[in-house]
């Protein structure tokens, strides 16, 4: 096996936790920044607007135009903002993408510049009023915009309901009613706050030289900052008291059926890894039990797959069906979980299960962006791990391992999207 | 076997075409666990009229046909073709688009057993009546989740609307209608004229020995009884200069407005480089007028027209071509008024400098592109049917200066070649 996504961690003056892959395989240095904060009620809103508004300008780099007529000059680098949720955690991610220069035929240097721009963004902003109301506009537009795409809105709108009462129903962007009341100054000091208290991790993925690249941005990131927060205060509720049931109508042509479960099992859990076994052979690949039967021996639906949350200990599984099919397809889907408590599932089933998340593994240690997230979420898990660990774990998985997983699995919400009816 | 060094990308191409037609192209990649190989056929959803080989008579085939075929080929005598890669800890894919069908693996170990299987399964078609119906319900959902997607229904009225004739205005997946009309007969004839050896490539990368592997494949191939039909004749209709509608609108559940301007290429070049000049060319006209750079795009963004999704691409294929743009828009009608505006404004302003500038852009998304397995397999693979090499983009690019550029302008952005797509709020 090659060596399989290792990574070196430092820590800068300034507290700065920082992770360097080194690979010549890469042709590409990818560098992510990562602000992590509790996802609440009180700041999710303020949180989620900062990226966007830090991306219209600094004060070297005046407007948006003005970074991207520099990624132009460095290459077609990538520079782009996103913000993410991982059990209650929101994330704000500030990613970019460079060429490494021998493959340019260039003498210069071009990480140093890519790291210079990355801290240009994150710590020279505006932050113009003028940039806040924009920004506002826009990120109230897009979490309006959910409803668009109908699988997406789905998974989320299951979510919403069955964690209503924990702060994981929170959209990663925050709430309209609280966007609408922020001011400038009140997401200016939040800004300040984070970048100054909250835990923020580097990642550089790369043809690099480890040493140089710690040197560089310990130098050059060595802004105040003191990390003080716990910020992995992810609530994990093993029981249920009652299955919830919610039916929405839109105008639509395929129904989407989603049930959401509870494991209570997280990456940092000695079960993480019998549940992705669990997971593997109910719905996550083609040979999967899901995809079988409701797919391939019902032709009931194109997709029908389960997949996990693994911050939050959830599990989800979703099925695009007809109208008129949903009480068999969650008949059928049901069947099959409750084999899944029996044992009853083939030594095939776990075989090859076994063997496609070994693949996928190994896949992900070839992807650097897949890598990033892989570590990412084992470092916000408090369980970091190289892929190769992650595999030599799964390979230890028993066939029992997974029915002690199976007994843990609970029915939360059942969500379905169904069509308006005419009048 | 011919053997292609990249000196930008520093990476080795070795291509052959075997005695029994199939072209094979091999790129060993150091340091990778991961194997990736593709299969793929110049058959897509735009060949539905074509010249029976054996009988030589025209047929005309139920829209969707290609992409029926290729979920059916999954299924072989001895069962489900999933279950044959996942005992070797493969995992297998497949796509159609308009222009090919391909189908794909990625592994970490038996590379070549997962090769020989995925040129197996491909090679051996078997379907029967039981499992052409019971696919119908399969593929019936399939569409009906694509009609329920608003991004994807913006685009697909848009290429409604640009053409009057060419099947690439008809949905790759087809309707529910015509996938209901489907045989196994008609997917005989469609695999029978389309997946010869001679009309197909296979591309595989990973870290192995090429002329190992090479060795493996050829056996392979020489043990089967294969047809080749020397020609294929496709046909297609004339398609008039004009486009078929200026304006399309729907509604659906949306949260606000959703945007495509699609202008319409009536200069088609058949050879290949012509054609990927054409194709960068036009790229690059299109990023100066209105990428992410532009000053056209940071008004827009300024005035609330657009937001950070908007974007636009160039699309030339052998026969059809296209530019779209959009996004979600408060409001369409203004938008569209600004870049009209913007296009005429910004042709004007084309400098030396800025032509630099998006040039080194061009350059670094070519090497970028080599960090994806998925990414260099399709571009190699479609290059090819186009009768260019990938590897050509860097050399044909220098070609390329502001007066080319100029005269793509004077070509292409006419209003009359304009045809906006809109789904409005429900």
């Amino acid at each position: 096996m090659k060596e399989a996504g290792a990574f070196k961690y430092y820590q800068t003056d300034n507290e700065l936790d920082l992770y360097i892959c080194k690979n010549p395989k890469f042709k590409t240095n990818l560098i992510q920044m990562v602000i992590l904060g509790q996802l609440d009620k009180e700041t999710a809103s303020s949180n989620a607007l900062i990226p966007f508004i830090l991306y219209r300008g600094s004060k070297n780099y005046p407007s948006s135009r003005d970074f991207k007529l520099e990624l132009d000059e460095l290459y077609g680098a990538e520079l782009s903002v996103s913000v993410l949720k991982r059990g209650e955690i929101q994330l704000l991610n500030f990613s970019l993408e460079i060429v490494n220069e021998k493959y340019l035929g260039i003498d210069e240097a071009l990480l140093p510049k890519g790291l210079a721009l990355l801290k240009e963004l994150v710590l020279n902003p505006l932050f113009t009023e003028e940039f806040f109301q924009q920004e506002k506009d826009f990120i109230i537009k897009e979490i309006k915009s959910i409803i668009n795409d109908k699988y997406y809105y789905s998974l989320n709108r299951c979510f919403q309901e069955m964690c209503a009462e924990e702060p994981f129903g929170l959209y990663k962007l925050g709430r309209i009613e609280d966007h609408e009341k922020l001011t400038r100054e009140e997401v200016y000091q939040q800004y300040q706050k984070i970048i100054q208290n909250n835990r923020i991790l580097i990642f550089v993925i790369g043809d690099v030289d480890e040493q140089s690249v710690y040197e560089e941005i310990n130098s050059e990131f060595n802004f105040k900052h003191q990390a003080l927060k716990e910020y992995n205060n992810t609530i994990i509720k093993k029981e249920v008291a009652e299955i919830k049931e919610v039916e929405e109508r839109l105008n639509i042509e395929q129904g989407k059926l989603v049930l959401g479960f509870r494991t209570g099992i997280t990456r940092k859990d000695e079960l993480y890894y019998p549940l992705l076994m669990y997971n593997g052979i109910l719905g996550s690949f083609p040979h999967s039990k899901l995809f079988q039967n409701v797919r391939e021996k019902e032709s009931l639906a194109y997709y029908a797959s389960s997949s996990l949350e693994s911050t939050k200990g959830l599990l989800l599984i979703t099925a695009g069906i007809d109208f008129a099919d949903y009480k068999k397809t969650r008949e059928i889907i049901l069947q099959e979980v409750e084999k899944m408590r029996q044992g009853d599932f083939t030594a095939e089933e776990f075989d090859w299960t076994m063997k496609s998340l070994i693949n996928s593994f190994e896949n992900t240690a070839d992807n650097n962006r897949g890598l990033l997230a892989h570590y990412l979420l084992g470092v916000i898990n408090h369980r970091p791990e190289p892929i190769r660990e992650s595999i030599e774990r799964l390979s230890m998985v028993k066939r029992e391992d997974i029915i002690s997983v199976a007994e843990n699995i609970k029915l939360d919400t059942i969500y379905f999207l169904n069509k308006r009816v005419k009048n | 076997m011919q053997e292609i060094y990249d000196d930008i990308i520093k990476e080795r191409l070795y291509i052959k075409k075997l005695d029994n037609g199939l072209t094979v192209m091999l790129m060993p990649r150091a340091n990778y666990s991961k194997y990736y190989g593709i299969f793929a056929t110049d058959y897509g959803s735009i060949d539905n009229k074509f010249v029976n080989p054996e009988t030589n008579e025209v047929v005309e085939v139920p829209d969707g046909i290609a992409h029926f075929l290729e979920h059916k080929l999954f299924e072989s005598e001895e069962g489900d073709v999933f279950n044959k890669f996942a005992r070797l800890g493969a995992s297998a894919n497949a796509f159609t688009n308009y222009n090919m069908t391909a189908y794909l693996f990625n592994t970490s170990s038996n590379f070549q057993e997962a090769v020989l299987t995925l040129l197996d399964f491909v090679q051996d078609p078997y379907f029967t009546d039981e499992s052409v119906e019971k696919e119908k319900g399969i593929i019936t959902q399939e569409i009906r989740m694509y009609n329920d997607e608003a991004g994807y229904q913006v685009y697909a009225n848009l290429l409604e609307a640009l053409y009057q004739a060419h099947p690439v205005r008809i949905d790759i997946a087809g309707t529910v209608e015509s996938i209901n009309r489907i045989t196994k007969e008609d997917l005989y004839l469609c695999y029978n004229t389309f997946y010869n050896p001679g009309n197909m490539v296979l591309f595989l990368t990973g870290d192995f020995n090429p002329v190992e592997i090479m060795e493996k494949i050829e056996e392979n191939q020489s043990g089967k009884d294969l047809k080749n039909y020397s020609e294929i004749k496709r046909i297609y209709p004339e398609e008039p200069a004009s486009v078929r509608e200026k304006i399309v609108i729907r509604k659906m559940d949306v949260s606000e407005p959703l945007f495509r301007l699609g202008i319409k290429e009536n200069r088609l070049p058949v050879e290949g480089k012509e054609l990927l000049k054409q194709e960068l060319g036009t790229g690059l006209l299109l990023d100066l007028l209105v990428g992410k750079s532009s000053k056209l795009y940071q008004e827009l963004y300024e005035e609330g027209l657009i937001d950070d999704y908007f974007s636009s691409y160039y699309v030339l294929e052998k026969g059809y071509g296209y530019v779209i743009m959009g996004g979600k828009s408060r409001d369409p009608e203004l938008l569209y008024k600004r870049l009209l505006e913007g296009f005429r404004e910004g042709s004007k302003e084309i400098k030396e400098e800025d032509f630099r500038r998006v040039y080194k852009k061009v350059l670094g998304e070519y090497v970028q592109t080599f960090n994806s397995f998925e990414a260099v397999a399709t571009e190699f693979i479609s290059y090819y049917f186009k009768e260019i090499s990938f590897f050509a983009i860097p050399e044909i690019i220098k070609e390329i200066n502001i007066e080319y550029l100029s005269k793509r302008y004077e070509e292409l952005f006419n209003e009359e070649n304009y045809v906006r797509s809109i789904i409005e709020v429900s």
